[in-house]
């Protein structure tokens, strides 16, 4: 258990073979009774209070890896991301979970459950990881290889996400499908980021991430991106993105829904999340 | 396995116990400190039974590893009202027969009482948000609803 983020990253490099570094531990301990996981040297980063934050500097947001979905919920930032996170978290396992599960962990664990990761994905998120020997910057997706596997070294952490602040002429909707409204692991999710160009006419840039689309692991979906930009921000495009939004996928079943009740849910998750943008552009 | 020497307070009891990396906060109260109020349901973070209270928050603590609750201040429902003196919460789902068979009594009342302790009126769905971390298979929570939202009122009339 180190005390500061430097005996941890100590520890993270001399027993860099075997050390797991973990925070809320909320997914690592049903995988341990699962016994999915076998338990190795684990390097708790709970009380890392310095990676602790949520934080605007110029243009930029910074959100350090030990926030919790708590905190998320709990900042009541007036603005474009600031809603969407707090929208999101709220929506998040349940307030238990939420207490001690963070905006790290939940990155790393890289997988089509996690919420935060569609959403990060639209915002344009960067990580930024540390190690002894030095920092990385890299953009979500490159730090994203397949399911429950990231670009982290055993001996690094993943210190923060920070994005580019949305400008007022944007909108964010993140969507999510499950059996029940809380403690749900969505069978579907799409998070969209849209924004208008400076006449509010038409789509000047789009962002459209799924916890699934190719494979198990969350996705921009770059063809309905491209589908849309330049376009009016109507009814005509919003069915035109849908349409296009079958080319991209390859969804699979499993014990949660079948690829096909995930074919058609995602179109209506998608609609749903642009109709939610173009009610908050034409509303503000 | 590395063994940890860890220090935290449980209903206002200080305990300093040595701990395994993977031993789970949830079979250290039940276990060694013989809170058997701490129920295990899932053991998965799904159902709630496991609710405590740690440091002001609700948690599940079958997701805590013991050596994370290093120096922290825990309630459990052990630690809450008296047979004598029953917490507001604790009387009110005996009045609007809120328990049927009671396994998730304890971990509602810790989700009202934290409820109550940070904001004294809230509404029915502030309500529902702080209880639905914990599952009920018996009440359809109508009834939990209904006797924490008295429960506020009348800690509102006794402070007003």
């Amino acid at each position: 258990m180190p005390l500061d983020l430097d005996d941890a990253l100590n520890h993270l490099e001399e027993n860099a073979s075997d050390a797991l570094p973990i925070a809320g531990a909320t997914d690592l301990l049903p995988r341990i009774k699962r016994k999915q996981v076998s338990v190795r040297n684990l390097v708790d980063l709970s009380g890392l209070q310095e990676l602790r934050y949520i934080k605007q500097e110029g243009g930029t947001v910074r959100i350090g890896a030990l926030t919790t979905i708590a905190d998320l919920e709990a900042q009541r930032n007036d603005s474009v991301w600031g809603r969407l996170l707090t929208d999101v978290a709220g929506r998040f396992g349940s307030p238990n979970i939420r207490s001690v599960a963070t905006v790290g962990g939940n990155i790393c664990a890289a997988s089509s459950s996690e919420d935060l990761i569609p959403v990060f994905l639209v915002l344009d998120a960067k990580v930024k990881t540390i190690r002894r020997t030095g920092t990385r910057e890299m953009p979500l997706q490159e730090f994203l290889v397949a399911k429950r596997k990231t670009t982290l070294h055993p001996d690094e952490i993943l210190a923060e996400v920070s994005f580019p602040e949305p400008s007022a002429r944007s909108a964010c909707s993140f969507q999510k499908l499950g059996m029940r409204n809380i403690l749900i692991i969505a069978l579907v999710s799409v998070a969209v980021f849209l924004e208008m160009d400076e006449k509010d006419s038409k789509i000047k840039c789009a962002r459209v991430a799924f916890n699934r689309l190719r494979g198990k692991i969350p996705q921009r979906a770059e063809n309905v991106e491209k589908e849309i930009v330049g376009k009016e921000l109507s009814g005509q495009t919003i069915k035109s993105a849908v349409d296009r939004l079958g080319d991209e996928l390859a969804l699979t079943s499993d014990f949660r829904a079948s690829a096909q009740y995930r074919q058609e849910a995602v179109k209506v998750l998608l609609r749903r999340a642009l109709t939610d943008c173009q009610q908050k552009i034409l509303g503000k | 396995m590395a063994k940890h020497l860890v220090k935290f307070n449980v209903n206002g009891k200080d305990h300093a116990l040595v701990v395994e990396s993977t031993e789970r906060l949830l079979d250290v109260l039940r276990d060694r400190l013989n809170l058997k109020g701490v129920k295990e349901g899932c053991g998965t973070g799904d159902c709630g039974t496991c609710t405590i209270i740690m440091d002001g928050r609700l948690v599940n603590s079958c997701l805590v590893l013991a050596a994370q609750a290093r120096d922290k201040k825990i309630t459990t429902i052990e630690g809450v009202g008296t047979r004598e003196r029953l917490h507001p919460v604790q009387k009110a789902l005996m009045k609007y027969n809120a328990a049927q068979c009671g396994f998730c009594t304890p971990a509602m009342v810790l989700a009202g009482k934290n409820l109550l302790d940070h904001n004294s009126t809230p509404s029915r769905e502030e309500i529902k948000g702080a209880i639905s971390g914990v599952l009920c298979r018996c009440t359809g929570y109508y009834k939990i609803v209904d006797a924490i939202y008295d429960a506020a009122k009348e800690i509102s009339e006794v402070k007003s």
